[in-house]
């Protein structure tokens, strides 16, 4: 929650991870926020290295964050 | 009902419990996993029971959500959501249907299977949980709880792992026991074990 919290800006956060771990650990802090801001919070379904780089890009040139999401996830295996 | 001092033994065993299998926990994680769950169950027990004062005066449902927010800080990995799930859903429940055990645990095991996206049958914790919530609700004892937590720990060995870290190994999980239902077991072992 704190890493939510660091990265937070109205527009939404978007999270990478890696393992189960990650992606459980996640989802509970998403819905220990309250719930605006647990709208604006997304679990990538994307690789982690390549995914956050491409999300980070994408977030960079002031893209919302379905199209982060949306770039991010191109990565993965259909 | 349960007084505090049954709340401090019942920490206290769980703590002393998962401290003395921490190494067991550790060398079945490294045969299919990736070998922190002794250590990381080890550190969330501790601090559950360096809380001890403070957790057992509140009343129970309010010591287990306690104890389940004290695991979600503290045991990392997946296990840290997951037991912090299962403390922090029987703390509601019982909060909800006060002295329904069987009900609030059944309850609590379906909230560990939501928050992990498994169910019974793929070698996870929940192939220990559920029998039991199913043996609990049909009155069986503490004693004969603990026998099939044990005997359902010794199941999930032949079984292939579909969730969880082990399920990246495939067929190679098949002949290792689960460390996440071992310590399932352990922990109702320690829990059914002060009311035997």
């Amino acid at each position: 929650m704190a890493a939510i919290d660091r990265a937070w800006s109205d527009r939404g956060v978007a999270i990478l991870v890696d393992l189960g771990g990650a992606e459980t650990n996640s989802e509970m802090a998403i819905e220990m926020l309250d719930g605006d801001r647990a709208g604006k919070v997304v679990v990538c379904n994307a690789p982690v290295v390549e995914g956050a780089v491409m999300a980070a890009t994408e977030a960079s040139g002031g893209a919302s964050l379905a199209e982060v999401r949306a770039t991010a996830e191109q990565l993965s295996p259909a | 009902m349960i007084s505090e001092a049954q709340l401090r033994a019942l920490i206290s065993a769980m703590a002393t419990t998962i401290a003395a299998h921490a190494d067991e926990l550790a060398a079945l994680d490294s045969a299919i996993g990736d070998g922190d769950h002794g250590a990381n169950m080890k550190r969330g027990f501790d601090a559950v029971a360096a809380d001890i004062d403070q957790i057992a005066a509140k009343p129970l449902p309010d010591a287990l959500k306690a104890i389940g927010t004290k695991l979600v800080m503290t045991v990392g990995g997946a296990s840290g959501p997951l037991y912090g799930t299962l403390f922090l859903a029987l703390g509601k429940e019982l909060a909800a249907t006060p002295g329904d055990y069987a009900g609030a645990f059944r309850k609590a095991v379906d909230a560990v299977a939501a928050r992990g996206k498994s169910e019974i049958g793929q070698k996870t914790m929940l192939d220990v949980l559920y029998p039991v919530a199913d043996a609990l609700r049909a009155g069986k004892e503490p004693s004969e709880l603990i026998a099939i937590a044990n005997a359902e720990v010794a199941a999930t060995g032949p079984r292939k792992a579909i969730r969880g870290r082990a399920s990246f190994l495939g067929d190679r999980s098949i002949g290792h026991i689960d460390p996440g239902a071992r310590s399932s077991a352990l922990i109702l072992q320690a829990v059914l074990g002060a009311f035997a």
